[in-house]
């Protein structure tokens, strides 16, 4: 131990040689849930004035007026960013939206159509994101529980599994990020959603009138 | 006893702890340099909730099939039925910086830093956590947040290796009187390698180049062989002083040793690769370089690349480096980029934007150099003179940091200035880039022309 201990320290000098400047640290979390997949990506503000430059005045801060005018462009650079395939089939997103806190850094998120099988995700932002960047994955169930996570980086930036062929899990509330750009389909899957619950309520109306009947 | 500044120093160094007092005032306060992000919208650990679980990223999964790698795995196994996991997770977090520096992915700093947050959740403000977290704070030079952490290990134990980083930031944040202090107490406690290279390279900082070599020399035969890429580097260093000195075999003779313990270290191709680019050796400057590149893609080495590659006609190639330095030179390296973007005088406010940032982090001659050079490349002659003065403030050898010194002098009409300084760069002049030798050549053909000075003839040819 202290042998490694005292190597590690010889390398205290080594600033210049390694040049290394933080690159990093985000999550990604996969859900599958009644909207869809969803993928949630959390980065630091820095992290993101690399992809598009958000700090307009280069006061140092990035305000939420900055961030509101930066948004179309870092959705732009990152809709394909988070690449989705079932077997091999790729799913293009039919959403993406963000949200910026504080507090928090950056929430990206995107909504792909529903899937079942063998899913691969494939994060195609670390290319954009600071060399050495690291990505925490994660793919949760509806109830948030755990399934699988992995460390991603660069050079190995995807992550397989299963999902069930039919949504198993319990519907999640909608997003509290939604002010962002949305694809066509979005309006379309939320006028079926819609439908469908004005269908169901009709159904259960019917079904009590004819009881009280 | 080793004495860090040698005799000719220390009326010197008296000076600079007078000046040390009196910047408590001075830079570190400027105001005049634009902020960069704050802490909270910059430091990836504090500001993503994904940290609330710092050991999730200790025991993510690693992969890899060196000796560090099967260490790693091997701890990582055992951790989670540890019954007392402190140790362990000094240990994991040491390999990780292990890792970060035999691989140059700096990720794994992010993992180390993981490492100290898990076992500050176990033994708040346990020392284990401080030097380990202090250490990675260090190597991502955010020094600023790293100081705090030397100074309290200093003040609670005094461990050599506490007075080490603590003369590491302290050095980085260019207080080199005080870093002066931390080091001779870090080589009278426990003299070695250790202690011995961090003096060599601050004697260099002070110019005292010969001091330097005998310093690395000493911190090169000392370490012992348990990691030959501590090795490698220490004689990568002591080459590097060798070639400056002008002895090419000597530094040919380092290099070649240190090759013989890491067969690809890229700080060791990029010096000879360089030492090739000045001898005329393009090709295989080209090739070194190339593959220095590609295990480090650092701005140094990629400008390096670019001049080799278009000094040896290869343009296309030269063009598809310098794109890929253009996109990522500012977040790999900005110090380095800027003085890149200044020396090819292009996007000069964002080299002097660069740079000033830099300078809120990392107040040493090298970024006050960057900062004069990047003032000098917008055209801002008067503000680059006056950052100039603060490169030259500790006498350092460095023959870019006086190219431009005495080109700034040139160009303000300050002939014997100029000429102090670029006689200085002549003497040393193969250690820079065949761009920057140019620029040499066209400051003294200036020069010249203004004083019709014989010597500065002779140093042309």
């Amino acid at each position: 131990m202290k042998q490694v201990l005292a190597i590690g320290l010889l390398w205290l000098l080594l600033a210049d040689y390694t040049a290394a400047h933080d690159p990093g640290l985000s999550s990604l979390t996969f859900q599958n849930s009644a909207e869809g997949l969803t993928a949630t990506l959390v980065l630091s503000v820095a992290d993101a004035e690399g992809i598009a430059a958000i700090d307009a005045n280069h006061d140092g801060r990035v305000s939420e007026a900055e961030f509101g005018a930066a948004r179309p462009r870092l959705e732009e650079a990152l809709l394909d960013a988070c690449e989705l395939k079932s077997g091999t089939e790729v799913l293009p997103a039919i959403s993406i939206a963000t949200e910026f806190d504080l507090a928090d850094g950056i929430q990206v998120r995107w909504l792909f159509p529903a899937a079942g099988g063998e899913v691969t995700l494939r994060s195609g932002m670390l290319e954009l994101l600071p060399r050495g960047h690291r990505q925490f994955a994660t793919v949760v169930d509806g109830s948030g529980r755990t399934l699988q996570s992995r460390l991603l980086d660069v050079k190995n930036a995807s992550l397989g599994f299963t999902l069930p062929q039919s949504i198993d899990s319990a519907p999640t509330a909608p997003s509290a990020v939604g002010a962002g750009r949305r694809g066509p389909l979005a309006g379309r899957w939320f006028g079926l959603a819609m439908l469908a619950g004005l269908v169901a309520i009709a159904a259960l109306k019917i079904r009590r009138r004819e009881r009280s009947a | 006893m080793v004495a860090i500044v040698r005799m000719k120093h220390i009326q010197f160094s008296a000076l600079a702890l007078l000046a040390a007092l009196l910047a408590g005032c001075g830079p570190g306060a400027s105001s005049s340099h634009s902020p960069v992000l704050s802490s909270n919208q910059t430091n990836a650990m504090a500001a993503l909730k994904v940290s609330a679980d710092p050991m999730a990223l200790v025991l993510a999964p690693h992969s890899g099939d060196s000796r560090t790698d099967k260490q790693i795995i091997q701890l990582q196994q055992k951790l989670p039925s540890a019954r007392q996991p402190v140790p362990m997770l000094e240990q994991l977090g040491w390999l990780f910086v292990s890792k970060a520096r035999e691989s140059f992915d700096p990720g794994f700093y992010t993992l180390a830093e993981a490492c100290a947050a898990c076992i500050e959740g176990r033994q708040p403000d346990a020392n284990e956590a401080l030097l380990l977290r202090g250490h990675v704070l260090q190597n991502l030079h955010r020094f600023k947040e790293a100081e705090p952490l030397a100074r309290k290990l200093v003040a609670r134990r005094g461990a050599p290796f506490d007075f080490g980083l603590l003369g590491d930031v302290l050095m980085e944040q260019g207080r080199l009187a005080e870093a002066v202090d931390a080091y001779q107490m870090m080589v009278d406690l426990k003299p070695g390698p250790q202690a011995y290279a961090r003096i060599a390279h601050l004697r260099w900082l002070k110019g005292d180049l010969d001091g330097a070599v005998e310093l690395m020399r000493e911190a090169a035969g000392s370490v012992s062989g348990v990691d030959a890429e501590v090795s490698a580097w220490m004689l990568t260093k002591l080459a590097a002083y060798q070639w400056q000195q002008g002895d090419t075999n000597a530094a040919r003779q380092s290099a070649a040793k240190a090759l013989v313990l890491q067969k690809t270290f890229p700080p060791t191709l990029l010096l000879l690769g360089k030492m090739d680019l000045a001898q005329g050796r393009t090709r295989e400057a080209a090739e070194r370089l190339q593959l220095a590149t590609r295990a480090n893609p650092l701005p140094e080495y990629q400008w390096a690349l670019w001049e080799a590659l278009r000094a040896s006609g290869q343009a296309e190639a030269a063009e598809v480096v310098e794109r890929n330095l253009m996109k990522h030179g500012a977040a790999e390296d900005p110090r380095t980029f800027s003085l890149y973007l200044a020396t090819r005088r292009i996007e000069a406010s964002r080299a002097v934007e660069l740079a000033e940032q830099e300078l809120l982090t990392r107040a040493d001659v090298h970024t006050h150099d960057a900062r004069a050079w990047a003032l000098a490349a917008a055209g801002r002659w008067e503000e680059a003179r006056r950052a100039s003065l603060s490169a030259l403030a500790e006498d350092t050898a460095d023959p870019r940091l006086l190219l431009h010194a005495g080109c700034i002098a040139e160009h303000l009409g300050l002939a014997a200035e100029a000429r102090l300084q670029l006689e200085k760069v002549v003497a040393a002049q193969q250690v820079l880039l065949p761009s920057e030798r140019d620029l040499l050549k066209r400051s003294l053909e200036k020069l010249m022309s203004a004083t019709n000075s014989a010597g500065i003839r002779a140093s042309i040819r």
